[in-house]
């Protein structure tokens, strides 16, 4: 974009001072500035999605995969196939209910029990190495159930 | 319910010192009545440093006795008859020093006398008589010097820190702009376990206080955390997660060998030394939700502890042997702390305000260190054996992780 935005007054200036004594009248400005946007675009058009791995979340004092979770834990699984150079940090995390080890504990359970489902998915057990915080890292201190998950961490 | 043994207890470890001038007989009733003269401070003019300092260790003594439990401070002897049981303590400060006379309140006969200089901090200074009052009084070994170590919230992270037993001089441990978690003391009171991450694993490390010195204990893959040194000093207690989940491990300081003591898929944490260093309760998820369990340190005999609620944790063993702390989750989902003996399940609930977490014993077992967010935020408090005198001791950091340190020698 950076290329684009510096191009146009360049452009415009060069049209001014080409075009100015042919014509009288700067009408095409914006035409041909039309025309330049496209080529710019196919230009930067990635051959694949960027990579992107999203948390997922599990109910209170629990490390079960959730359905909602297991659509993420695919799309994850999708992602890490594009990207096979890519490894990631599982980490596991609890909302504060509860003692700070028994969290640890549970943090480890559910970065695990996602890296379960991932090799169940087919992704290969290198990629993966998993870390708990407990309830010493949370999303938001205000709302627990958003505490109480998983996050994917690129190394 | 055997609380009365905390009372036997008193009185009978009271009984075979030499210098013991009344015994304990009874809990709250028997207390020695206390006459606290106002200080007599001589020489420099009344606003100077030295009546400054005389002032504050007069303050802090009065608080340290009260505290103690083992006395009935009297404001107005007008109300003590002839021929009642008690002792006066008379105080003179001059030059540097404070001279500390303990009377007879009947016949005036002098139990004992003795002199100390007012140190910098004077607050030590009231420390150190007060924990002598009490040896010579009781026979029993005071509080008043011990130190409490937490951990607290600094800049997305935890640090650690220390505090006197009333919550006065505060004084970093860590100052790394980690997470590090899990404050424990070495029973000689000049050492801590702590846990901290290290290249995403979570490890234990030895702190010595006054060294400043660092040295890594347990760093095995996964989670190496919840150190606990046996009261006798010869072993350490922690969580490992290297087999997959967390279990229970022993490290025999002397054989330097590593004894797993749990085996099983469910979550084995929170391990704490009964005073004996023969006993370990723990936390455990084996039944499905977490309860509270007691073990041998060779991983034998265990046996379930709690039955009532579904979320048990957070157990401290009292330093006297015939009760355990720990936090129950209650039906509105406050966590409140529990009391009960360990050999006969019969739970007591000491706290009802907001949620009331993490206990831990001071050293004479009279006192619970724990906390609290009643005021919005997690902070230090402390309270006696049955949930009564209740005194906040931080204010403005969110704390958690407490441990009381051990008596000084």
């Amino acid at each position: 974009m950076r290329y684009v935005r510096l191009g146009i007054p360049i452009f415009l200036a060069l049209l001014v001072l080409i075009g100015c004594p042919r014509r009288q009248v700067v009408q095409p400005t914006e035409e041909v500035v039309v025309e330049e946007v496209p080529e710019e675009v196919i230009i930067e058009e990635p051959a694949k999605p960027p990579f992107m791995v999203q948390r997922i979340f599990f109910d209170f004092d629990k490390s079960d995969i959730r359905a909602d979770a297991a659509e993420i834990l695919k799309k994850n699984a999708q992602m890490l196939e594009l990207y096979p150079e890519v490894t990631i940090i599982i980490e596991g995390h609890c909302c504060e209910i509860g003692t700070a080890e028994y969290n640890l504990a549970l943090g480890e359970r559910r970065a695990k029990a996602a890296q379960d489902y991932l090799l169940m998915l087919g992704v290969t057990p290198a990629r993966f190495s998993t870390i708990s915080y407990g309830e010493e890292r949370p999303l938001d201190p205000e709302i627990l159930e958003r505490n109480r998950r998983c996050e994917f961490r690129s190394n | 319910m055997k609380y009365p043994l905390i009372l036997v207890l008193l009185a009978a470890s009271a009984l075979p010192a030499q210098d013991i001038y009344l015994r304990l007989t009874d809990y709250g009733g028997g207390k020695i009545n206390l006459v606290l003269e106002p200080f007599t401070v001589e020489g420099p003019t009344s606003g100077s440093d030295f009546t400054r300092r005389a002032a504050v260790v007069e303050d802090v003594l009065g608080n340290d006795l009260e505290y103690s439990l083992y006395f009935e401070i009297v404001a107005d002897t007008t109300f003590l008859q002839k021929g009642t049981e008690g002792v006066v303590l008379r105080a003179t400060a001059a030059n540097e020093k404070i001279s500390v006379r303990l009377e007879d309140f009947d016949t005036r006969e002098k139990i004992s006398e003795r002199s100390y200089d007012i140190e910098k901090d004077p607050r030590r200074t009231a420390h150190t008589i007060a924990d002598e009052v009490i040896k010579i009084l009781t026979g029993e070994k005071g509080i008043a010097s011990t130190r409490i170590l937490f951990s607290y919230r600094k800049s997305g992270g935890k640090e650690i820190g220390m505090i006197d037993y009333d919550g006065y001089n505060f004084t970093r441990i860590t100052n790394n702009d980690n997470i590090n978690l899990f404050p424990s003391w070495a029973p000689d009171g000049k050492r801590l376990l702590f846990s901290t991450y290290t290249n995403d694993r979570l490890n234990i490390y030895v702190y010595d206080i006054s060294e400043r010195t660092t040295t890594s204990l347990s760093s095995f893959r996964g989670l190496n955390f919840a150190p606990c040194w046996s009261p006798d000093g010869t072993k350490i207690c922690m969580s490992l997660s290297k087999d997959g989940n967390a279990e229970i491990y022993v490290l025999d300081l002397e054989t330097k060998k590593l004894h797993r003591l749990t085996n099983n898929s469910a979550i084995d944490t929170s391990p704490t030394f009964s005073p004996n260093s023969r006993e370990i309760a723990f936390v455990s998820d084996r039944s499905g939700n977490p309860q509270i369990y007691v073990m041998d340190t060779h991983g034998g005999n265990v046996r379930r502890m709690t039955f009532h609620g579904n979320y048990n944790t957070s157990p401290a063993w009292s330093p006297r042997g015939d009760i355990i702390v720990y936090v129950s989750r209650e039906k509105d989902n406050s966590q409140q702390i529990y009391v009960t003996d360990p050999t006969d399940f019969s739970p007591m609930r000491i706290t009802y305000l907001a949620n009331n977490e993490e206990p831990a014993w001071s050293p004479d077992g009279l006192h619970i260190v724990f906390t609290s967010n009643r005021t919005g935020q997690y902070e230090l408090y402390t309270m006696n054996w049955d949930g009564s005198r209740l005194r906040k001791l931080t204010t403005g950091i969110t704390a958690n992780a407490p441990d009381w340190s051990p008596l000084a020698e």
